[in-house]
């Protein structure tokens, strides 16, 4: 039944989700075009003849540019979360919630294909965000290599721009060492934070909205008002836990074990406060449902 | 004759102040068509939701078919509630397919072949349907199933006279011989031709079960007259 949920679930959700991805593509697309023009160079100053108007129509479209796209990378991710919270809500509690509180399928199976298919779809629009980000970098990076080493050969800029990162490595894992930070440690919690969190969050976004449709009216307002609440609560407990270790870290007088620490406390805290939300709202679903 | 629900003392209170549903006990037996009747707030509607697993009771027991309602006993019930509950984006063929991977008894091709009756295109979405089509989708979808137990909320409540008359007829022509159906609504007169039972429902209690032959030979009058006489004003 998990794969049927999961199924449907998908196809519910997916047009706003492939909506957001074309919005991603579309800006990606935007700023390597940008960053090709000339408008780009004459934003750098790397063109001595070009006019004073120029560079400044070149400088206001990189400015404006590059806050457009902050706020859609930002929105992207965050208002998906919020499409599928409310989605999720309307699906569960509201009218639709008549079908589908009368599948013949468990409330577990419900919550968690809702979950695996939310989740999945933040963890893409991160993914996307994340390599857009890397296209913009790499292609300004490319264009900049090219410029200031005047090489003509795309190969040569590449294979100078590859040279470069391995110094930045080098570099980079002696910072580590002295720093006291085990890199492979680091990286696979950096990963999984990266790739758990999405579905934590949800689900506490999930939870929340389980916990507002308790009140009978005004299910997605309720909702919300629960999710500000519940991320106070969960807050606080992150703060107070989160000093508690956070003296520990600084006490054993170690950079690396103080952002060890930080990485593996918010994977942690998210992952239990999520699957303590999985079964708050399982229970919720089975003793207090309310499609009044 | 066998039992097809059995409730035993079950209440059910929105608030300290109001019962909802009073201590209500019943046998409801296989193969009939059954009218829950009484005025609005009488309970009705909490009693089928809870039925069907959507309000959790104070106290009390369900079972149908000798199981406590629950995920076994939601593929027992066809149900159909008093509103719209398919996603308007969605497309028809797309809620055809989400009852034939849910439901083992939802028969496809006769629900294909109801809609194709009306001149309904599967390929269209929910909300280029009007209202009235709407809730015939609806009908269709809890009909085409082969269910023990067709749980129908108010279906006739809203409609124009001759969309009832469809609506009746897709009731009766579909469903499972071997199934009762429970048809809640206060528009008697409409419904009463095709009902074996009639439950009376007042301010969340149970006011008369019998059957509606019974009523028209014991009070010498209609199920409508005998209903308007015991919730006179």
């Amino acid at each position: 039944m998990l794969g049927k949920v999961m199924k449907h679930e998908w196809k519910s959700v997916s047009g706003v989700g492939g909506l957001l991805l074309c919005v991603l593509l579309g800006c990606t697309l935007l700023g390597v075009a940008y960053i090709a023009s000339p408008l780009f160079g004459a934003m750098m100053g790397w063109n001595s003849n070009n006019d004073a108007g120029l560079v400044m129509v070149a400088g206001m479209f990189g400015f404006f540019g590059i806050m457009i796209f902050v706020l859609v990378f930002s929105c992207v991710t965050f208002g998906m979360m919020v499409y599928l919270g409310i989605r999720f809500c309307k699906s569960m509690y509201a009218e639709e919630g008549y079908l589908t509180q009368t599948l013949p399928v468990k409330s577990s199976t419900l919550i968690l294909g809702k979950l695996l298919v939310s989740g999945i779809w933040v963890l893409i629009l991160q993914i996307v965000v994340f390599l857009t980000i890397v296209v913009l970098f790499g292609t300004a990076g490319i264009a900049s290599v090219q410029h200031y080493s005047k090489l003509d050969s795309f190969g040569e800029v590449l294979s100078m721009i590859s040279m470069g990162i391995q110094e930045m490595q080098v570099a980079a894992a002696e910072m580590f060492r002295q720093a006291g930070l085990r890199v492979s440690f680091l990286l696979t919690l950096m990963l999984a934070t990266f790739f758990l969190v999405p579905f934590a969050n949800m689900m506490i976004f999930f939870g929340s909205f389980t916990i507002g449709q308790m009140f009978g009216k005004h299910k997605i307002v309720m909702g919300f008002i629960s999710f500000f609440l519940v991320q106070i609560v969960l807050n606080l407990l992150r703060t107070i836990l989160g000093s508690i270790g956070m003296v520990g870290a600084v006490a054993s007088a170690s950079i690396g074990f103080t952002y060890e620490f930080m990485f593996a406390f918010t994977l942690v805290s998210n992952t239990i406060f999520g699957v303590g939300m999985f079964f708050l709202s399982n229970y919720i679903n089975k003793k207090k449902l309310n499609l009044n | 004759m066998e039992d097809l629900i059995v409730i035993e003392g079950l209440s059910k209170s929105y608030d300290s102040r109001f019962n909802a549903i009073n201590n209500i006990s019943i046998r409801l037996p296989k193969g009939k068509i059954i009218g829950l009747l009484g005025p609005n707030g009488s309970g009705k509607t909490t009693l089928i939701k809870m039925l069907n697993g959507l309000l959790q009771p104070d106290t009390g027991t369900i079972e149908v078919n000798g199981v406590p309602v629950g995920v076994e006993t939601k593929s027992m019930i066809s149900y159909l509630p008093d509103r719209t509950y398919l996603n308007e984006a969605q497309k028809i063929k797309d809620v055809l397919e989400m009852f034939r991977d849910f439901y083992k008894d939802f028969q496809i091709d006769r629900a294909r072949m109801l809609l194709t009756k009306l001149g309904i295109d599967e390929n269209v979405r929910m909300k280029t349907l009007s209202k009235g089509n709407k809730e015939k989708v609806q009908l269709i979808l809890v009909m085409s199933r082969d269910a023990d137990l067709y749980v129908l909320d108010e279906p006739i409540a809203g409609v124009d006279p001759a969309a009832r008359d469809y609506i009746l007829r897709t009731i009766i022509e579909n469903h499972n011989p071997n199934a009762s159906v429970l048809i809640s609504t206060h528009l008697i007169r409409d419904v009463e031709e095709v009902l074996d039972e009639v439950i009376f429902m007042h301010s969340g209690q149970l006011v008369l079960y019998t059957t509606a032959e019974n009523v028209r030979q014991k009070h010498n009058k209609s199920v409508d007259e005998y209903f308007r006489e015991v919730f006179a004003c």
